[in-house]
């Protein structure tokens, strides 16, 4: 076998086992708490979403508060992770928490571009923090599950 | 302190003796069946419910017991069986009800069982007869909870009688 063949087997076989190790690195230490903590924040998130169209906005504070409190969830679930990996998700997971004040904040307005922006800037942030673990264990929007009492569109029209 | 007995108060022991005995005698009523469990809970933190289906057969006496296992979350859950075809009705009126009305249509007949809100960590019971068979919903009233948080309670036909079978 010609040498340069034989360096782009090997070159091949690093790469790969590289990528392989990169995965694995995204992979956190306690998945099933991570999963879990993703959708939680997805449903209080989905839930102040719900608050527009109705122009629920009294409750917005109410849902923020939740916010923070599912945010604990999250910091739990990587607590036995490498300290540069909960950094990395402390800093989304503090972007979304902004984000989520923000509504609070803006909720007082009645501004409802200005809420519906910031309502949308949460789902964003969360979004961003998603990103950051393997997609087996993202909630995927608005279908949270699926079978009864599963999913964020309510009951089936047959059951309503 | 006996006192001896008089003649008349012989013959009316002696009537009445039979009666006693004969009562005493007649097949007990029935007991109560005992009543069909059912338990359900928060999904943890999750606006689930689990298990998010039930099973009982009508005319059941179902007792219910509702546990808020969630940790993180101060959500605020009930559990809520309704009559089909009420459910926008049923979550828009307890929304209407409010904080003070514990988010619950109190009187409304559609409601057919319900517990009052539970905080993290506690545990409501409900008592209610099974309606007769079919599936009906069962939800959390408080505000855009229903959206996610909801099942469905299969009553199947009523069990025969035991005694009518011979």
């Amino acid at each position: 076998m010609k040498l340069w063949v034989r360096s782009l087997s090997v070159l091949g076989v690093v790469t790969a086992l590289g990528l392989g190790l990169a995965a694995r690195a995204a992979e956190p230490a306690s998945p099933d708490a991570v999963k879990n903590a993703l959708r939680i924040l997805a449903y209080v998130q989905d839930d102040m979403a719900r608050k527009l169209p109705t122009k629920a906005y009294s409750r917005l504070p109410h849902e923020s508060q939740e916010f923070e409190e599912a945010s604990v969830a999250m910091r739990d679930a990587v607590a036995s992770d490498p300290p540069e990996y909960r950094a990395k998700v402390e800093g989304a997971l503090g972007k979304a928490l902004a984000a989520s004040r923000a509504v609070s904040e803006i909720s007082k307005t009645n501004d409802e571009a200005k809420i519906s922006a910031a309502v949308k800037t949460v789902d964003a942030e969360l979004q961003h923090l998603n990103a950051l673990f393997p997609a087996a264990l993202r909630p995927v929007p608005g279908q949270l599950g699926a079978g009864p009492g599963k999913g964020a569109g309510g009951p089936p029209p047959g059951l309503r | 302190m006996f006192q001896p007995l008089t003649r008349r108060s012989f013959t009316w022991m002696a009537a009445a003796s039979p009666l006693a005995l004969a009562a005493c005698a007649r097949k007990a009523a029935p007991p109560d069946p005992p009543p069909v469990d059912l338990l359900v809970e928060s999904n943890g933190d999750l606006l689930e419910f689990a298990p998010k289906e039930l099973t009982c057969h009508a005319g059941d006496k179902v007792r219910l017991t509702f546990r808020h296992t969630g940790k993180y979350v101060n959500f605020e859950h009930n559990w809520v069986l309704i009559m089909p075809g009420s459910f926008d009705e049923i979550t828009a009126a307890a929304t209407a009800a409010g904080e003070a009305g514990g988010w619950l249509p109190a009187s409304d007949p559609r409601m057919l069982a319900f517990t009052p809100m539970c905080g993290r960590g506690q545990v409501a019971m409900t008592r209610f007869s099974a309606p007769k068979a079919g599936d009906y919903l069962f939800i959390c009233t408080f505000p855009g909870h229903a959206q996610s948080m909801w099942g469905v309670l299969h009553v199947l036909p009523a069990l025969p009688d035991p005694d009518s079978i011979t």
